[in-house]
């Protein structure tokens, strides 16, 4: 008995359990066979085809069109049809010079797309019609290793489809890699990004073979496992990016060929060990052409930063290093400053210890030197001057100490300088006024002495500097003024003495902090600060009477002029932004009664006028004060009694929701 | 017991359960009824397809070995096998899962299995159908055109436009 003696019925249902990719090919066996395969049901079976390029499409730049074709229709006359209808919507002839020779398949999950005649019916009107989108279940075909001439595979975005206005979604597919897609050697982009197709998928070991691939990204796909070494063959690869997956195991040695590799992105993975000698071989970029962020490494996994000492050499052409937020340990290497072509180093947060070393200054073209949360010591080596490309410099949280480095102003670039939170020592140096083009100084909590030198009030593009808790002493210069962008000036918990000068109050500050120094004279009429949020002049030697022109601060919600040698009467402007919520006017000796306006104060939380001279009622007022938490009103000569809602909140047994103090009353 | 009775009234007797297996059968004692003691006539089956080298059955008449006997032989295996679920799109069966015991019982030289084959599509079985045709098709899979007619004897009959033609609209899935 033959094979073709059988019924077609049965000859159907052996086809059907056949690939439907590649159970087409056997049409040509003889006639039988392709009665059997162009009737139903394979006449259904769709495949995805890519035009060509649409060079003159009413989009910005070339657009491909991809259709859906069925093996029966997939002829020339179903193409030019299509290619008609495309160039029409297009109002351009561009498709014509493509032959069909030219054009790239994509099967897709033949099996599970009800509908497919439908789909491909639909195609040609839905192109100038409104937006269609398909939709695809199942599993990727592992017969998509059969489009040996493929050269673009884009599941990005969970968007197969790109081009005319159709989309097709496969935001339902499932499964692993198919690892056949290793067959497609041709492929010059693969995107898998974004796949929930890859659900706790592993990258095939047989993706090595795709030689010819520039780019890879299966970023964002859910990916698990390790990275094979046979990706170390991807010699033509530009752009890597395996990062927010859950790879684990060591980073395998595979960068050495990799010479074009342009970006390199594994960041929020699990992967661990040393970073591998070879991955300095692969940045040979030269020159600005690429964007500093499309040049860097970035890990987020336990690196161990001493095989840079090994592979520094290798690295020279590296212009961007950021390995923030690791668990980097041990020293900086002193090979680092071979790296001169580098133009961010960023080892923040991490656990780095030692000294900086001296031949930082080798990196001569960095821009951004980021060693911030670190346990570094030792000075500041005066080498780093010689970085005139410096941009910004963050150093905070570490334990620097000794003097700033005296030659500091010819860091002519600097714009942030953040030295904050070491245990620095000495006077600022007066160089700083050198930098002319610093917005952010930022020096507080170290030891320094000695006054702050004049020409940092020179630093007219500074907009935040930040002196607070050093021991800097002597009077505030008149200069201060000039600072005229500044917002946040913060000298507090220094030793600073003298009378602020009027100038200050040219200041565009919504921050100003001056307590905690031995200020004295008369409060700065601070009316004039017509920005202020935050003012602090508390712990000082102020004296006199309050300001009476300051109703039109608006935005002052925290106003802190407590253990003065204030007096006189509290006037009512001084609740000058109904929405304040912190005044503290305690330790002074102002005399005569709370004003009736404290009550518009509905959103004040803190409220201290303890220790002072006031006297009369409480003003019936305060009990409008809802968000009152806390109120101080002792060590005053008040009389009265506190307003109704303290006292039946008081009185009663219910949680105390706030903190009253009243102290003696008559 | 069930009685089957072949065309030039040979009788067989196979349980119930097995005699089942085939819908065929199933549906024809449920159209006689009751009568335990009337054979089930099977007028397109020769009796002699019943027994070992039978040669009744005009479309299996050479075969080498005993078909219907085999396909007995069959329902007994499997008389113990669950109802299979019925088919859902959910779980496409592919050509691998043939159970090892079925792929004894099919290694069978060609024309025997397509004589299992056909007697499996007359008689209605379909899990012997599918096991049958999933054999052929893995003896397909993987071959080029040219190797498939060579396994089984097929002449080319296209004229060569024809074949050229059909060449070209599978470009797409044709091996390079």
């Amino acid at each position: 008995m033959h094979l073709l003696d059988l019924p077609i019925e049965v000859l159907e249902r052996i086809f059907l359990q056949l690939d439907p990719f590649k159970v087409a090919k056997y049409r040509r066996v003889c006639r039988s066979f392709n009665r059997v395969l162009t009737g139903s049901p394979f006449s259904k079976l769709i495949g995805l085809v890519h035009i060509g390029h649409c060079r003159e499409s009413r989009f910005d730049g070339p657009e491909d069109i991809f259709c859906f074709a069925t093996p029966a229709s997939f002829g020339e006359d179903f193409l030019r049809q299509v290619q008609t209808k495309v160039a029409q919507s297009f109002e351009s002839d561009g498709f014509h010079q493509y032959s069909f020779k030219n054009l790239k398949v994509v099967p897709i999950n033949p099996t599970k797309s009800n509908n497919a005649t439908s789909l491909l019916d639909l195609f040609p009107s839905e192109v100038d019609g409104p937006k269609k989108t398909f939709h695809l279940t199942g599993p990727l075909p592992s017969t998509v290793d059969s489009l040996k001439q493929l050269t673009s595979l884009d599941f990005g975005g969970s968007c197969i489809l790109r081009g005319a206005n159709v989309k097709l979604m496969c935001d339902t597919v499932t499964g692993p890699i198919p690892p056949e897609l290793g067959n497609l050697v041709n492929l010059t982009n693969l995107n898998l990004s974004h796949g929930t197709l890859l659900l706790r998928s592993t990258i095939p070991d047989c993706f090595g073979n795709l030689v010819n691939l520039e780019v890879l990204d299966i970023s964002c796909a859910m990916l698990t496992g390790c990275m094979p070494a046979s990706l170390g063959n991807l010699i033509n690869l530009v752009e890597l990016r395996l990062q927010q997956n859950s790879l684990s195991g060591k980073l395998p040695d595979i960068f050495g060929g990799m010479t074009k590799l342009r970006m390199l992105s594994l960041d929020h993975n699990y992967l661990e060990g040393l970073v591998p000698i070879s991955i300095g071989r692969c940045m040979q970029s030269e020159g600005d052409s690429i964007a500093d962020t499309n040049n860097g490494v970035r890990f987020t996994s336990q690196l161990d930063l001493s095989s840079l000492r090994t592979y520094a050499a290798s690295l020279k052409n590296l212009e961007c290093l950021q390995l923030y937020e690791n668990k980097l340990e041990g020293a900086l290497p002193a090979e680092i400053g071979r790296l001169t072509k580098l133009k961010i180093l960023s080892l923040g947060r991490n656990q780095l210890c030692g000294v900086i070393p001296d031949s930082i200054s080798g990196l001569v073209a960095l821009k951004q030197l980021n060693l911030r949360r670190n346990s570094f010591v030792g000075r500041i080596p005066d080498s780093i001057t010689s970085l005139v490309n410096l941009t910004h410099l963050f150093l905070e949280y570490n334990g620097l100490n000794g003097q700033l480095p005296t030659k500091i102003g010819l860091l002519g670039s600097l714009e942030v300088l953040t030295l904050n939170d070491n245990r620095f020592c000495g006077e600022i140096p007066e160089s700083i006024g050198s930098l002319t083009r610093l917005r952010i100084l930022d020096l507080s909590h170290n030891q320094l002495t000695g006054a702050i030198p004049p020409s940092v009030f020179m630093l007219s593009n500074l907009s935040t500097l930040e002196l607070n808790n050093n021991c800097l002493v002597g009077p505030l210069h008149q200069d201060i003024g000039a600072l005229t962008r500044l917002t946040m000036l913060d000298l507090s918990h220094n030793q600073l003495t003298g009378s602020v000068p009027e100038s200050i109050l040219q200041l565009p500050v919504n921050k100003l902090k001056l307590n905690h120094n031995q200020l004295s004279g008369a409060l700065p009429k601070f009316g004039a600060l017509r920005c202020i949020e935050t003012l602090h002049l508390d712990h000082n030697e102020f004296s006199g009477h309050l300001p009476k022109d300051t109703q039109g601060l608006s935005c002052l919600n925290c106003l802190n002029l407590s253990d003065n040698q204030l007096s006189g009467p509290i006037p009512s402007s001084i609740v000058s932004n109904v929405s304040m919520e912190r005044m503290n006017l305690s330790n002074n000796s102002f005399s005569g009664t709370i004003p009736w306006a404290f009550g518009d104060m509905k959103q004040i939380k803190i409220l201290d006028l303890s220790n002072n001279q006031l006297s009369g009622l409480i003003p019936e007022s305060l009990d409008s004060c809802r968000e009152l938490r806390r109120l101080d009103l002792s060590g005053n000569k008040l009389e009265g009694d506190l307003p109704e809602r303290f006292r039946t909140e008081l009185a009663g047994e219910t949680e105390m929701k706030f903190m009253v103090r009243y102290g003696q009353l008559n | 017991m069930v009685r089957i009775t072949s065309s030039d009234s040979q009788e067989f007797s196979v349980s119930q359960d097995i005699a089942c297996q085939s819908q065929l059968i199933k549906n024809m004692i449920e159209d006689v009824g009751d009568a335990d003691e009337q054979p089930i006539p099977l007028p397109n089956v020769a009796g002699a397809i019943l027994q070992k080298g039978g040669s009744c059955f005009p479309s299996i008449s050479n075969a080498p070995k005993l078909t219907l006997f085999a396909v007995i032989e069959y329902a007994t295996m499997h008389k113990d096998d669950p109802p299979s679920a019925p088919e859902t799109d959910a779980k496409p069966s592919t050509s691998e899962d043939i159970e090892d015991r079925d792929k004894q019982f099919l290694n069978v030289d060609q024309g025997t299995l397509f004589e299992i084959i056909l007697a499996a599509n007359y008689l209605d079985m379909k899990s012997l159908l599918d096991v049958g045709c999933k054999t052929v098709a893995n003896m397909i899979k993987g071959k080029t055109v040219e190797e498939v007619r060579a396994l089984f004897n097929i002449v080319n009959d296209f004229t060569p436009e024809e074949e050229e033609q059909i060449r070209k609209e599978n470009e797409w899935c044709e091996d390079r």
